[in-house]
């Protein structure tokens, strides 16, 4: 037997005990834990309260509004990463969007109801639920595009906007998805699909974006099996990503085309139920984080939000690291979601 | 070498202290502990004579050494383990199953024995455990993550096989054609990197279209020729029920004979072989899904290939820059760091096709394309089984495009109810009421009986004497809760007349005051 054979069996050997032991041992992989309600119902989407056990630092509770291509569990993680949790122990009050799963019966559900349906419905339910005017909008990535609408079709009623890493200048050179984007035939790809788009299809595409990163992550597999902790983390990761929700083709069609394709939201050219999406009709104070090693949503799609917008009281915040990074990394626990709140409450 | 074995040898100790604590625990969860106790000693001893034969060994410097020098002893040794393995096992089965514990992966450990120093048998039992590791790391993945993993694994292992002749090559430097040209199996490096790329590989496209080319003109020739006769089927089917129904073997026979026949009756039209009468049709649709389905092949094919001469490269230039480093520190990697750097140097090279508008274009024209076959056979599916009492997919659709609309009216209809309740709540005087003295009426009232919110509502209709029209005015002047209404007097009803003259006297003669009150009672009661 060589050297080297022997060193890879060794290597082996040498970690079968701890991985054995921490194999055996796991008996759920949980996530999402953090205690909620279910507040507000409107067949599949529903809106979430996080039960707080201390009172909010901030009268002004927040929504979040999430993307549609994968599912919010991202945003509470476990417990030690979770952005939810955080925003919660620093004293804000946290509501939620859960889109639910589309499936065949949602396939003509538009932007039109997602945003001026779901989300205007569950802000009304929020400002009479807590008996205040205006509620703190909070979007992450595509639900960041979707808060930006909101917030400029309903100024009256956004008192702070926070976005996430979210795309608003689709005309980018530099991420593989808006170049891809631009030359789909996104009605085949509807139609053909019969109307609903499935997640595992576009799950393909985000795997090309660095198509090595799931063989990184699976050779790191003998050292993330010696804690643990890292590997109730890989595997919760795991399943988040597997868990990409099918989309309703219409809204994918109208979100390829119009903002991919013809990017209409930074012309100021997109409508939505008949009514033109103005960007500078935001003027509340605003935050925009975008995270520097963003492969997804690159920062040059994002950052353009600040010029846009007419908030007297605007702030660009970078994020030293990747797309997901800004919900599961500790600088995210440490430093950024921290700092969000503390924006909010000195805003409040 | 030294250090491989001393890790080696801890992290084989550290899989005995696994075991034995799991028995430990199994034996204290079962409810024959008592029994197994003795059992522990055994353990005890046969972890403390190893451990004493670690300690010697490493005394002479490595296990091989030990082994070399004291064979006889080794032997006897050995013949122990085998024999304690083999106990130990087996009680640490019996005791985990009746505890309902999960039970680690030993069996080989058990068959094969203790592995020695004997590096065939430490293979077997190592392949054994990571296959476990593999297998339950598998299980624990979700559904749709699990054929990477499987693509991972087997990749890993794939390129195991050439690392010695890569080393030799890391060593020597990739200058030698012939020494390419033996070590680099180009097929089987095709397939590595399309596996990488989550591609089926296809070697032969031409085969694969002439077949696909036979497959659909067989088919649509035979739709051609194709008329079944349902009335012989049905004939047939008959005679075999009379003749199973006359034999009389068993009464139940009778009544499976009637059941038979109602199901006749009611399924005739399934006799209709699908897609009878339509063969026109769905001969049109299979020629659009063979061309299309062709164009696929020759498209899929483009794609692959240039992920391929993209690809290509990227172990030669692993092997060039490996070498290059072999020469400065004279040390050959390890294998994982091979691999890590072919890995990352592969996705440089896939990077640069990826980002080209070329397979931008192309990746869309083949995904339009094998989308569009999809659709097809579905559409083919439908046409088929058009006159079975199935719900069809486009009748899914058309309710769906129902269920957008009504969304789109509700969403409109709210909007104005919304719009005519602010209004509503705006103007509270409905009924007529002279101007001046409205807003200080209603002010008093409030003051008196406290104002309430409108989500904190009672349902004032349970008040008699108050229906949905009285409840909507009140509402609209502000009253919304039993706990106002029941502190009204005289005077409150006497607001609420001037306020609301349509119903003069009313709540005085119905006591409103009185029956919200109790009302509240209840309320707080439940």
């Amino acid at each position: 037997m060589s050297e080297q054979k022997t060193d890879h069996l060794l290597e082996r050997v040498n970690t079968a005990a701890d991985a054995i032991r921490n194999i055996a041992e796991i008996e759920e992989i949980d996530i999402a834990t953090a205690e909620r309600e279910t507040v507000w119902q409107d067949g599949k989407v529903q809106l979430y309260h996080f039960k707080r056990s201390t009172p909010a630092k901030a009268s002004t509770p927040v929504l979040v509004s999430y993307a549609l291509v994968n599912r919010w569990e991202m945003m509470d993680l476990q417990p030690n990463r979770s952005f939810i949790r955080k925003l919660l122990s620093e004293g804000i009050d946290v509501y939620l969007i859960d889109w639910g799963y589309a499936s065949r019966i949602d396939r003509y559900k538009t932007m039109e109801d997602y945003i001026l349906g779901n989300i205007h419905d569950c802000v009304n339910f929020i400002r009479r639920e807590h008996g205040v005017d205006q509620v703190n909008l909070l979007g992450v990535c595509q639900g960041g595009t979707f808060s930006l609408i909101y917030a400029a079709l309903y100024p009256q009623y956004v008192k702070n906007l926070v976005t996430l890493v979210t795309p608003v200048d689709f005309d980018c050179e530099e991420g593989l998805l808006f170049k891809w984007a631009k030359d789909m035939d996104v009605d085949a790809v509807v139609d053909g699909f019969g109307g609903v788009v499935p997640g595992d299809f576009l799950n393909t595409g985000f795997d090309l974006l660095k198509p090595m990163n799931k063989t990184r992550k699976y050779m790191a597999l003998p050292e993330t099996l010696q804690q643990k902790d890292l590997l109730m983390n890989f595997l919760r990761m795991e399943k988040w990503v597997a868990d990409s929700p099918d989309q309703a083709g219409e809204t994918y069609r109208q979100f390829i085309k119009d903002f991919y394709q013809k990017n209409l939201l930074i012309k100021g050219e997109f409508k939505l139920g008949g009514r033109k999406v103005d960007l500078s009709r935001i003027d509340m104070p605003t935050l925009t984080i975008f995270a520097k090693d963003d492969h997804i949503v690159p920062p040059s799609t994002t950052k353009p939000i600040n010029d846009l917008i007419s908030s007297k009281d605007k702030e660009l915040m970078e994020f030293p690291g990747g797309h997901i990074g800004v919900f599961v990394g500790s600088r995210s626990q440490k430093l950024l979601t921290p700092a969000i709140a503390q924006w909010l409450i000195d805003r409040d | 070498m030294k250090k491989g074995f001393e890790d080696m040898l801890a992290g084989q100790k550290k899989m005995f202290e696994l075991w034995q604590e799991w028995t430990q625990n199994a034996m204290e969860a079962s409810p024959f502990g008592k029994k197994a106790e003795p059992e522990t000693d055994f353990l005890k001893q046969w972890l403390d004579q190893q451990q004493k034969l670690y300690q010697d060994a490493l005394k002479m410097g490595n296990l091989k050494d030990a082994f070399d020098k004291t064979p006889e002893q080794m032997t006897r040794w050995m013949k122990l383990q085998n024999e304690m393995a083999e106990k130990w096992m087996d009680f640490y089965r019996e005791n985990a199953g009746k505890v309902g514990m999960k039970v680690p992966p030993m069996n080989g450990f058990a068959k094969t024995g203790f592995p020695g120093y004997d590096a065939g048998q430490w293979t077997k039992m190592m392949e054994e455990s990571s296959e476990w590791i593999k297998k339950n790391i598998l299980d624990r993945l979700p559904f749709p993550m699990q054929p990477h993993f499987e693509t991972f694994s087997s990749l890993y292992e794939d390129l195991f096989q050439y690392w010695q002749p890569f080393q030799k090559l890391i060593q020597f430097g990739l200058y030698d054609p012939e020494a390419v040209k033996q070590y680099l199996d180009l097929d089987a490096y095709k397939e590595i990197i399309g596996k990488f790329m989550g591609f089926k590989p296809v070697h032969n496209y031409s085969e694969l279209v002439t077949e696909a080319n036979e497959f659909f003109e067989n088919y649509i020739d035979l739709l051609k020729n194709y008329r079944p006769n349902s009335d012989e089927f049905t004939n047939r089917w008959n005679q075999l029920a009379r003749e199973w129904g006359r034999g009389q073997w068993n009464p139940t026979f009778e009544a499976i004979f009637e059941v038979s026949e109602m199901i006749q009756k009611g399924t005739d039209s399934l006799y209709m072989v699908a897609g009878q009468n339509r063969e026109v049709e769905i001969a049109r649709l299979l020629k659009d899904i063979h061309f299309e389905y062709v164009a696929f092949l020759v498209k899929s094919a483009e794609l692959q290939s240039r992920i391929w001469q993209a690809g290509q490269f990227a172990l030669p230039d692993t092997i060039k820059s490996m070498y290059r480093d072999f020469r400065e520190t004279k040390k050959m990697p390890e294998y994982k760091e091979f691999f890590g750097r072919f890995v990352n140097q592969l996705e440089d090279y896939m990077l640069e096709v990826l980002e080209s508008k070329d397979y931008s274009l192309l990746q869309s024209e083949v995904s339009k394309l094998g989308i569009t076959v999809k659709s097809r056979l579905d559409q083919m599916i439908e046409l088929a089984f058009a006159n079975f009492p199935f719900l069809m997919k486009s009748h899914a659709d058309e309710v769906a495009r129902e269920n957008a609309s009504l969304r789109k009216k509700i969403r409109s209809l709210e909007e104005r109810l919304l719009n005519l309740e602010e209004r509503f709540a705006a103007t509270p005087n409905v009924t007529a009421m002279p101007s001046g003295g409205k807003n200080d009426a209603q002010s008093t009232l409030l003051s008196a009986i406290g104002a309430a919110a409108r989500e904190n509502r009672d349902d004032l209709k349970l008040i008699k004497g108050i229906g949905p029209k009285l409840e909507e005015m009140l509402n609209a002047i502000g009253i919304y809760t039993f706990e106002q209404i029941s502190h009204m007097t005289q005077r409150e009803y006497d607001l609420v007349d001037q306020l609301l003259s349509a119903f003069h006297g009313r709540a005085s003669r119905d006591g409103w005051a009185q029956q919200a009150a109790k009302l509240l009672k209840g309320a707080k009661v439940n």
